[in-house]
C-alpha cells in the first residue's frame, strides 16, 4: 500500500474575475521509504502541489490519502494534528525562528505533539547530534552558516519521526558544495530511518540522490522515471 | 494614475492600520471636546464665581492646546514616519518603474490628507456626540446640576480643531516629503530583509548594574529621610531627580534580569510554548529598548498627572471644612492700631447688620515681633513642606488672640474650649503639617518666649482650629494668651458668623454682594470704605466654589494632557506590534506548517502582545510611586490617603486605555496574519 496516494488533484486560484487552474488533475503514488524529486520550471505548480500535499492548502477536487488518512475530508484542526503526527517540512529559506536557539527550534514540533519537556529536550539533542550539530545546539540561527541552518531545519523536520518529509527547494539558498552535503544527509536519513522524502527542486544535483524523478509542466505530471535509469 | 494609486493605498493602510486612524480620530474628538467646553456654560447652573473659574479653565486650556498640538504632531509624525519606513521598498519600486519624485510626493500628500480628512470628519462627529454626555461630567466637577439642556454644537470648536489638525497634517506631509527626498533608490532596495539578532547580555554585568542601581536608590532614600533633606533643599531636589533617573536604570536592568532568570528557570521556561513567548518578547524589547523607556517615561508622567489631579480634588474637598469652618468671615483691617471704632457699628452704617445674620463672634488679632522662625526653626525638620514658609519670603510673625475670644470661637463652633491656668498659653493652627512640628517643640519645651515674656504651655495645648475663613490653609500658628497679657498692636478684627438657619439664603446673598463689590474693585467699592479701615469678606460658599473650581481646572487639564499622552504611547506600542506581525509572518506561518494549531498560534500572538504592552507599564509603576511619595512629602495640598484612592482610579484609566489598545492590536494582528496567510 503506497504511503502517498493522490488521485485527480485539482487546484485553481482567483485572478481578477476569472480563476486560473494551477493543478489540473494530478495523480501520484509514492511508496514508503522512497526518495522522490519533483522537478519543473517556475510556475509549473510544484510548490502548490507540495502545499496541497501537506494539507496547508485545500484541494478543489480529488482524493488525497497519506498514511491511510484522507486529507480532503479533514478540518483545519484535524489537519494540524495530522501534520504533527505524519509530516515534516524543510523549506528553502530554512524558516527557523531567529530568536530561538538551534535546540529550541528543533523542540517546537515536539511541543505541539505534547511530548513532556525532559523527553523532548533529549530527543531534540539526539536529532541535532545526528545532523552533525552537537556543538552548535545553543547557537542562534544568526550565528550559524546557511548549511548549518538547513541542518537545524532538517533536524526539526525529523524530530518527531514523521513518515513523510516534504522539502521545498531545500538547497535553493546554498552553494553547490553545501548543497551536496545537505542532500547526502537527506539521503542518509532516508536510508537509515526509512522516511519517505518528497523534494521539490530546480537543482540538477538532486537527480543523483532521488529514487524517482517526476516532472511537472503546466499543472500536470508529464514524465516519470527512475534517476538511475 | 496617482489618484487611483493613492485611493488604493489609502484603503489598504486603513485596513492594515486601523489603530492609526482610530487614534487620529480619537485625538480630534478629544481636542473638539475640550474646545467645546465654552458651550456648556449655558446649560449648567453656575454661580458668578464659578463662571469666572470656568473662564479661567478655558483660558488655561488654550495654553494646554499648544502642548496638545505639539504632542499630537510628535505622535502622528512618529507613527507616520514608522509607517513610511515600512514602505521604503514600495517607494523604490515606484522610482524603479519611472515615477518622478514629485509624483511620489503627490501620492503621499493625497494619502496623508485623505487619512486626515477621514479622521477629521469621524473625530468631529464622535466629539459632538460625546460632548452631549460630557456636560454631565462638567456639572459633577462643579458640583452643580444641568439646567436648560440643549444640543451642543460648536462651529468655533470645529473651526479651531480643524485648523489645529490641518497644521499637523501639513507638518506631517512636509516631514514625510523631507524623508522621501533623503531616500535613494539603491538604499531603498537594499533594505529588503531585516535580520533579527538577539542581544545577549552578560549576566554578571546585569547583576552588578542592578545591585548598583538598587544601592544608589537606597542611599538616595536614606538621604531624603535624613535631616539633610531639609537643610540642603536644592541638593535634595537634585538627589530626587537622580533617584528618578536611577529608578529608570533599575527598571531596565530589572526587566533584563527577569528575562534572564526566566530563561534560566527551566521549569517555567520549558513549559509548553512559553520559551517562544519569552524569547520573542525579550528580542522585541531589546530591539525597541529606548522606545520602550521613552514610552514608560510618558506613561509615568500621564499616570502621575492623573493621580495627582484626582488626589488634589479629594484633598481639596476634604480641606474645605478646615479652612472655612464658619458660614462667613468678615475681616476689618484697621489703619491704626488703636481701636477707634467697632467694625459691627461701621458695617451697620454701610447697611449691613451683622448681628441680624446669625450668631457672631468678634476676635481681635494682635501681632507680635516674634517670628515663627525664631521659635520653631530647629523643629521644622520633621516636615519639609513647611520649610519654605519658615525660611524664605517675608518673615511670619506669631499672631495672638485672647483666651476670651478663643472661648467665643469654640462656642460658636459648638466645641468644648480647653481651659488654661494663670500664665498658660494655647496654640491654634489650621495646618495639618504644623501639628507634628509643634509636637516636636513640646518634647523639649514646657514654656515659650514671646517678645521677651515667658509663658507656660498648656499640656496638649495645641489645637487644629482656624480663627477665620481662608481659601488656603495659612494659619500656621496662633497663640491664645490670657486677656490681660494682650498688649501688642492690633490692626485686625475678625467677625465670624454662623447663619441663622431661617435667614441663611438672605445672609449669603447679602454677603455675596459685598464680596463681589470688594473683589471687583469697581465704582461701588467705596460703598464699604471707612475712614478707620477696610473690610474683606469670605463665606464658606465662596471658599467651596473656589476650591471646587480650582480642582475642576486641575482635573480637566490633568485628564486632557494625560489621555493624550496615553493615546500616543498606546498607538506606538500597537504600531510596533502590528509591524512585527507583518515582518514576522513567515515565522508564524512556519509554526503552523510544523504542526501548531490555530488556537496555539493565536495564544502565542496574544501572550507576546500582552507582554509587550505590559512591560512599559510595569517599568513606569515604581517611578510613579516614587513621584507620588515625593509629592506627598513636599506638597502641602496632597494627602497620602486620597493619593492611594486616586492612584487606584488612575491605574484603572491606564489599564482601560493601554489594555483597550492591546486587545484591539491582538485582534488586528491576528486578522492581518490570517489575511496574509
Amino acid at each position: 500500500m503506497p504511503i502517498i496516494a493522490c488521485n485527480n488533484i485539482c487546484k485553481s486560484f482567483p485572478m481578477g474575475k476569472e480563476r486560473v487552474d494551477i493543478l489540473k488533475g494530478i495523480s501520484l503514488s509514492v511508496e514508503a521509504g522512497e526518495f522522490v524529486a519533483i522537478i519543473g520550471e517556475s510556475g509549473s505548480g510544484k510548490s502548490t502541489f507540495l502545499n496541497v500535499l501537506s494539507g496547508i492548502m485545500p484541494t478543489d477536487k480529488g482524493e488525497m490519502v497519506i498514511a491511510g488518512e484522507h486529507l480532503e475530508v479533514m478540518d483545519e484542526n484535524q489537519l494540524a494534528l495530522f501534520r504533527r503526527q505524519y509530516l515534516g517540512f524543510i523549506f528553502q529559506s530554512y524558516n527557523l525562528l531567529t530568536q530561538l536557539s538551534a535546540l529550541e527550534n528543533v523542540e517546537l514540533p515536539l511541543i505541539f505533539a505534547g511530548v513532556p519537556k525532559q523527553k523532548r529536550r533529549e530527543q531534540a539533542k539526539r536529532m541535532l547530534e545526528k545532523v552533525g550539530l552537537a556543538d552548535r545546539m545553543d547557537h542562534l540561527p544568526s550565528e550559524l552558516s546557511g548549511g548549518q541552518q538547513q541542518r537545524v531545519a532538517i533536524a526539526r523536520a525529523l524530530v518527531n519521526n514523521p513518515q513523510v518529509i516534504l522539502a521545498d527547494e531545500p538547497t535553493g539558498n546554498l552553494d553547490s558544495k553545501t548543497s551536496i552535503e545537505i542532500l547526502e544527509l537527506l539521503k542518509q536519513l532516508n536510508s537509515e530511518e526509512g522516511t519517505t522524502f518528497v523534494v521539490v527542486t530546480h537543482s540538477h544535483v538532486v537527480y543523483d540522490y532521488a529514487d524517482r524523478l517526476i516532472e511537472m509542466k503546466d499543472g500536470l505530471l508529464v514524465t516519470e522515471g527512475k534517476t538511475k535509469e | 494614475m496617482v489618484k487611483q494609486l493613492a485611493i488604493r493605498n489609502l484603503k489598504r493602510s486603513i485596513q492594515d492600520y486601523r489603530i492609526y486612524l482610530f487614534t487620529f480620530t480619537f485625538s480630534i474628538t478629544i481636542v473638539y471636546l475640550f474646545q467645546s467646553l465654552v458651550n456648556q456654560q449655558t446649560s449648567i447652573a453656575l454661580s458668578q464665581n464659578q463662571l469666572g473659574l470656568m473662564n479661567t479653565i478655558l483660558r488655561a486650556l488654550e495654553g494646554v492646546n499648544i502642548f496638545v498640538v505639539i504632542a499630537f504632531s510628535a505622535l502622528l509624525a512618529g507613527a507616520n514616519g514608522f509607517l513610511l519606513k515600512r514602505r521604503q521598498q514600495e517607494f523604490a519600486i515606484y522610482y524603479a518603474l519611472g515615477m518622478k519624485q514629485h509624483q511620489v510626493a503627490q501620492l503621499l500628500a493625497l494619502e496623508t490628507f485623505g487619512t486626515g480628512v477621514i479622521a477629521l470628519i469621524l473625530g468631529i462627529i464622535l466629539g459632538v456626540a460625546i460632548s452631549q454626555i460630557m456636560i454631565l461630567m462638567t456639572a459633577q466637577l462643579f458640583q452643580t446640576t444641568v439646567i436648560n439642556y440643549q444640543f451642543l454644537f460648536s462651529w468655533i470648536a470645529i473651526l479651531k480643531t480643524s485648523v489645529y489638525f490641518l497644521i499637523i497634517i501639513i507638518g506631517i506631509f512636509l516631514l514625510n516629503y523631507w524623508q522621501l527626498k533623503r531616500y535613494r533608490i539603491t538604499s531603498l532596495l537594499k533594505n529588503k530583509q531585516k535580520t533579527y539578532e538577539l542581544k545577549r547580555v552578560l549576566q554578571q554585568r546585569l547583576v552588578l548594574e542592578w545591585s548598583g542601581a538598587t544601592l544608589l536608590i537606597l542611599s538616595g532614600y536614606f538621604f531624603l529621610q535624613s535631616t539633610w533633606f531639609s537643610k540642603y533643599f536644592f541638593v535634595s531636589i537634585i538627589v530626587s531627580l537622580c533617584m528618578i533617573l536611577t529608578c529608570i536604570w533599575l527598571n531596565i536592568t530589572s526587566v533584563k534580569l527577569v528575562f534572564q532568570l526566566l530563561i534560566r528557570s527551566k521549569y517555567h521556561y520549558l513549559k509548553q510554548l512559553r520559551f517562544v513567548t519569552i524569547r520573542t518578547s525579550w528580542q522585541q524589547i531589546n530591539e525597541h529598548l529606548w522606545s520602550i523607556v521613552g514610552m514608560s517615561l510618558l506613561i509615568v508622567s500621564a499616570w502621575s498627572i492623573l493621580t495627582l489631579s484626582f488626589s488634589y480634588r479629594h484633598t481639596s474637598e476634604a480641606v474645605i471644612q478646615t479652612i472655612a469652618p464658619y458660614d462667613a468671615t468678615i475681616v476689618f483691617h484697621s489703619y491704626e492700631s488703636d481701636k477707634v471704632a467697632s467694625p459691627v457699628d461701621l458695617l451697620l452704617e454701610k447697611g449691613v447688620d451683622v448681628k441680624a445674620l446669625g450668631d457672631i463672634t468678634m476676635t481681635n488679632i494682635y501681632t507680635t515681633e516674634t517670628t515663627l522662625n525664631d521659635l520653631l526653626a530647629e523643629y521644622n525638620m520633621a516636615n519639609a513642606s513647611l520649610y519654605t514658609f519658615f525660611d524664605h519670603g517675608a518673615p511670619s510673625f506669631l499672631r495672638v488672640i485672647t483666651y476670651d475670644d478663643y472661648v467665643n470661637i469654640a462656642q460658636l463652633l459648638g466645641i468644648e474650649p480647653i481651659r488654661t491656668r494663670g500664665h498658660e498659653v494655647l496654640f491654634l493652627t489650621n495646618m495639618d503639617d504644623m501639628l507634628p512640628v509643634f509636637e516636636d517643640y513640646l518634647q523639649t519645651h514646657e514654656t515659650i518666649d514671646i517678645d521677651g515674656q515667658r509663658y507656660g504651655i498648656r499640656e496638649d495645648g495645641y489645637i487644629k482650629l482656624g480663627i477665620e475663613n481662608e481659601d488656603f490653609s495659612r494659619q500656621m500658628l496662633i497663640a491664645v494668651v490670657p486677656e490681660r497679657e494682650a498688649k501688642w498692636p492690633q490692626y485686625t478684627t475678625v467677625l465670624n458668623v454662623m447663619y441663622d438657619q431661617k435667614k441663611s439664603m438672605q445672609a449669603e446673598q447679602l454677603l455675596d454682594e459685598m464680596y463681589q463689590t470688594l473683589i471687583n474693585f469697581d465704582e461701588k467699592q467705596n460703598q464699604y470704605d471707612t475712614q478707620y479701615g477696610s473690610f474683606s469678606v469670605l463665606t464658606k460658599q465662596h471658599v467651596s466654589e473656589q476650591v471646587i473650581g480650582e480642582t475642576a481646572l486641575v482635573v480637566y487639564i490633568g485628564m486632557y494632557s494625560s489621555i493624550i499622552i496615553l493615546l500616543a504611547c498606546a498607538t506606538l506600542l500597537s504600531l510596533h506590534q502590528l509591524t512585527f506581525v507583518i515582518e514576522r509572518k513567515s515565522e508564524y506561518q512556519t509554526l503552523l506548517d510544523i504542526g501548531s494549531s490555530k488556537k496555539q498560534m493565536y495564544q502565542q500572538l496574544k501572550k507576546q502582545m500582552i507582554v509587550y504592552f505590559i512591560v512599559p507599564v510595569l517599568l513606569a509603576f515604581p517611578q510613579v510611586l516614587a513621584i507620588l511619595w515625593l509629592m506627598v512629602k513636599l506638597a502641602l495640598e496632597i494627602e497620602a490617603g486620597s493619593t492611594m484612592i486616586s492612584l487606584a482610579v488612575s491605574t484603572g484609566i491606564i489599564i482601560l486605555i493601554i489594555g483597550g489598545y492591546c486587545i484591539v492590536s491582538i485582534q488586528s494582528g491576528w486578522r492581518m496574519f490570517m489575511k496574509q496567510k
